[in-house]
């Protein structure tokens, strides 16, 4: 499967719009790629008016800096997450914000956070599935690393798991998204609705 | 270079995390240059990592994407000239000053215009002055014709007065037979009808002879210059059809005077 989208130039269409300096890129990648974005800084920043003024700067910056993302390092969507977490990181640096202190707050408690209460896990069957099935070592290491963007002394620190064995650690849990997300077959239905999100827009 | 022990290390998942320096990532992508299946690993995480924040997505407030298409629309009318960055900026400047310097010329040329428009003002201004200047001068000059005119020891100023058809009713002539000229002017008399003008007279002993219509007040003319009649022994004035007439109506005599 991973093969196969690959192999499918939706990323180099998205890009070409953006490279023209054509607008129907950015509503594109607003309407496929929005909420997981919107989702990733609401877990920085904890509040949604900051999440949404974050999301708008990055989607500007996506938009003015595209030239800085290199097609050969990695897939857009991984340079549009780095994009999204350094605007939130810039954003609580500028001091009107203030980022609640990592190492006081256990990942559970982020389900008690009030603006992150309507967690997806509750409301996605898809999501569900796919959490119910890794085991919750797994899921914490994924959620501090990717979602909260810890370091991975301040994931060690919180896990208590020594730094060295992060790193295997992550590997380890990323290898069992990769099968479960296979066995689910989900990650071919995101791709479909991506590819049906992209058609309607260019007409093919 | 051990390929498998190299992706086994989980290197590749902190690359996609972001987690390593820049150094670290520099190699990384060094090393993912060379071997394919290192690229195609890279991928696989990302694509693990891209689903899994699929899944977790949360729809954003109604109006984010307006407002970010808004802000390009703005963004863009702004920079929109080529070159972009800093020569976009200085185009801007570029243009903003040439805005300002139109304005400002615009600005010039207006009050120009108005000020134009002033001294097309001040000038017919002055010209209704000297109009009126030259209408004074010209009273002026007649009025000092006259008085020398009555100064000259031949003048003789003969007092007009009311036969008692009018009661008060005065004028007076001025008259010098040397220089064969005369003048009146009005002391008191009513005011005649539209159609009716006063005339005066000198009675010789030919009998009474026009000396011409008058008005009761004439513009630029302190004393009215009159026809000159020689041998006249008295003056009288009467009120005519306009135009005057060639006898008088004596009826209508409303001031006499004797030329003794």
């Amino acid at each position: 499967m991973t093969d196969t989208r690959k192999k499918l130039p939706l990323d180099q269409d998205i890009l070409r719009l953006l490279q023209e300096r054509d607008q129907r890129a950015i509503t594109l990648l607003y309407e496929y790629y929005s909420p997981a974005l919107y989702n990733i800084i609401l877990q920085l920043v904890r509040t949604e008016a900051i999440a949404e003024e974050v999301l708008q700067d990055a989607f500007l910056k996506i938009w003015e800096k595209v030239e800085q993302y290199d097609p050969k390092k990695g897939r857009l969507f991984t340079w549009m997450v780095r994009v999204c977490r350094n605007t939130a990181i810039d954003t609580l640096r500028s001091g009107q914000f203030k980022k609640g202190s990592k190492t006081d707050t256990l990942p559970d408690s982020v389900d008690n956070d009030e603006a992150l209460s309507q967690s997806p896990t509750e409301t996605d069957p898809g999501l569900r599935k796919v959490v119910s099935k890794m085991d919750e070592q797994s899921r914490k290491i994924i959620d501090l690393l990717f979602f909260q963007d810890y370091t991975q002394s301040e994931a060690s620190e919180l896990l208590g798991i020594p730094l060295g064995t992060i790193k295997s650690r992550s590997r380890k849990a990323i290898q069992d998204l990769r099968t479960i997300l296979k066995d689910e077959g989900l990650g071919s239905f995101l791709l479909l609705s991506l590819i049906e999100t992209v058609r309607r827009y260019l007409g093919y | 270079m051990d390929i498998k022990a190299y992706i086994a290390s989980g290197i590749l998942e902190q690359y996609v995390l972001g987690k390593l320096s820049p150094q670290e990532e520099a190699e990384v992508e060094q090393i993912a240059g060379q071997h394919p299946e290192i690229r195609q690993e890279l991928s696989a995480i990302e694509l693990a990592l891209e689903e899994y924040a699929l899944l977790h997505g949360r729809t954003p407030p109604p109006g984010v994407l307006s407002a970010i298409l808004q802000r390009l629309h703005t963004e863009q009318k702004l920079t929109a000239h080529p070159g972009g960055g800093r020569r976009a900026w200085l185009g801007y400047a570029a243009g903003l000053l040439l805005v300002a310097a139109l304005a400002a010329l615009l600005a010039l040329y207006q009050k120009n215009q108005q000020q134009q428009t002033a001294i097309a003002g001040l000038d017919q201004q002055l010209n209704t002055l000297r109009q009126s200047c030259d209408s004074v001068q010209i009273f002026a000059q007649r009025l000092e014709d006259a008085l020398d005119f009555v100064r000259q020891p031949s003048t003789r100023a003969i007092v007009m007065e009311s036969t008692g058809l009018s009661e008060g009713a005065v004028a007076t002539v001025f008259y010098n037979p040397e220089t064969r000229r005369s003048l009146i002017g009005v002391g008191q008399l009513p005011a005649p009808a539209t159609d009716k003008q006063y005339q005066l007279w000198a009675i010789t002993s030919a009998g009474p002879v026009s000396m011409g219509v008058f008005e009761l007040e004439a513009e630029d003319q302190p004393l009215q210059e009159v026809d000159f009649v020689g041998e006249a022994q008295a003056f009288a004035v009467t009120l005519e059809g306009r135009g005057g007439s060639p006898v008088p109506t004596l009826a209508q005599m409303y001031v006499l005077g004797n030329n003794s």
